[in-house]
């Protein structure tokens, strides 16, 4: 078995310029679904999911969502464009545009992946940013998560499908069906992850 | 016919050179019409991001000839134990990837960083400014003028230097009236190169300074950000950020060539 990370974009770019990995595990359904529709991969299941928190470093005095509208806040997100981001945008489209205002007014960077957010906090340059679960999960104590009111709560689900032409289709099914499976359910658990509904 | 194979070897080797290294770059102007080159500078984000690479660039490349041609010629001219060890430290940034740059800088200048007490008691904020993004900028373009003002020193005629020292001046005035001037074609080329660094620094800024708008965001930066989104304005952007680089390469040899100052003690 042998594995290639980058961006679920990127993946599915190399996907779309003819590369024929057996499985394609993205970190949104939208890809994986795109693919689908233009028949490149088999139907996408649901494996995971995820949900945004606020994430301040481990000492920081932020409790609420309120507490970034002060004008000292220092706030880092991620760019719009990538999926970090726009999910980010989708829970400040949620609140009130007064507050949504002096919240953006304190973005002081828009990086342009969650490592680079993640960077921000842990070296204590910004007091807080909208990341994932898993993220402040795999910080190794570093970062504490805020939740995020179910009304703002955006739907962050995972989706993986066996590649069409894949060399090894029973492999590549076998994989997907271990994801969902007892055991890869546990892992997806234990790294912080949701359960796919 | 063997005496003619070794040129026709060298015209292959420099065709196959000169073929990668234009293609990708004549595929950026192949890709973009001058319509979307235009509208690619009237988006206001290009417009900044452009504008901050060439302030931020500029500011650098002044800090690095101001510190960097006196250090270069102390180690020009001096022989003592541990050149090569200093010479090999103010080479390292050129090999280093700009990302671990970038975060050697914010282990450093960063808030939680070694200095970071020290500049916050003077006030000096870094991270998320615009001075962050020229205290990058500086530290990885600085190798490239500082070797090339050590090599340039170094070729200096040194019966030129003798001369100047029988004639009575000092080290400082044979520095500034004898040993610029006769290095100086040199030294441009290195600063045109330390330039051009700098305009095309991406990864220790984003990684140091973060990315914003008018404040942060360089010509790259934007480039990267518009690249997922609006394929057409990422190639415009960076149609003009390589016209922009090759002008000033170009312009510089130019001023090497023509403009070098005459010696005169």
């Amino acid at each position: 078995m042998r594995y290639s990370f980058a961006g679920s974009d990127e993946l599915a770019a190399q996907i779309r310029q003819g590369t024929r990995p057996g499985v394609y595990a993205a970190a949104n359904a939208k890809l994986p679904d795109e693919l689908f529709a233009q028949k490149l991969v088999e139907r996408p299941v649901a494996f995971a999911t995820n949900e945004l928190v606020l994430a301040t470093p481990k000492d920081s005095a932020i409790r609420t969502l309120a507490d970034l509208e002060p004008e000292d806040a220092d706030l880092v997100v991620g760019e719009r464009d990538v999926p970090i981001g726009s999910y980010t945008r989708d829970v400040l489209d949620r609140l009130p545009e007064a507050q949504r205002e002096r919240i953006l007014a304190n973005v002081r960077s828009e990086e342009l992946d969650v490592a680079g957010i993640v960077g921000k906090l842990t070296q204590g340059a910004a007091d807080a940013g909208f990341v994932y679960a898993t993220d402040v999960a795999g910080s190794g104590g570093r970062l504490r998560a805020i939740a995020l009111p179910r009304s703002l709560q955006p739907v962050v689900i995972y989706k993986a499908a066996v590649v069409s032409g894949a060399k090894n289709p029973g492999d590549a099914r076998q994989f997907v069906d271990g994801l969902r499976s007892g055991r890869g359910q546990d892992a997806l658990r234990e790294a912080g992850f949701g359960p796919a509904k | 016919m063997r005496r003619r194979l070794f040129p026709l070897a060298l015209v292959a080797a420099l065709t196959l050179l000169l073929c990668f290294l234009t293609f990708p770059i004549a595929a950026i102007f192949v890709e973009v019409g001058p319509g979307s080159l235009v509208d690619a500078l009237g988006e206001q984000s290009s417009l900044d991001a452009l504008l901050l690479s060439l302030e931020t660039s500029l500011l650098a490349l002044a800090l690095i000839v101001l510190v960097g041609t006196p250090a270069a010629w102390l180690l020009a001219t001096r022989r003592f134990r541990g050149r090569d060890v200093l010479l090999t430290l103010v080479e390292l940034p050129l090999v280093l990837p700009p990302a671990v740059a970038g975060i050697g800088l914010l282990a450093a200048f960063g808030p939680q960083g070694v200095f970071g007490g020290a500049l916050d008691e003077a006030g000096v904020e870094l991270v998320f400014e615009t001075a962050g993004v020229v205290v990058a900028l500086t530290f990885v373009a600085s190798p490239f003028y500082v070797r090339q003002a050590v090599a340039a020193f170094e070729s200096v005629d040194p019966s030129l230097l003798a001369a100047s020292r029988t004639l009575g001046a000092g080290e400082a005035r044979t520095f500034a009236r004898v040993a610029v001037p006769t290095a100086f074609p040199s030294l441009v080329a290195g600063g045109a190169l330390a330039w051009g660094r700098a305009l095309g620094e991406f990864g220790a800024t984003l990684v140091f300074a973060g990315s914003l708008q008018g404040i942060t965001q360089t010509a790259p930066l934007a480039i990267f950000a518009e690249f997922a989104t609006d394929f057409t304005g990422a190639i415009a952007l960076s149609a003009v950020l390589v016209a922009l680089s090759a002008a000033i390469l170009f312009g510089v040899k130019l001023v090497a060539r023509t403009g070098a100052p005459s010696v005169d003690v």
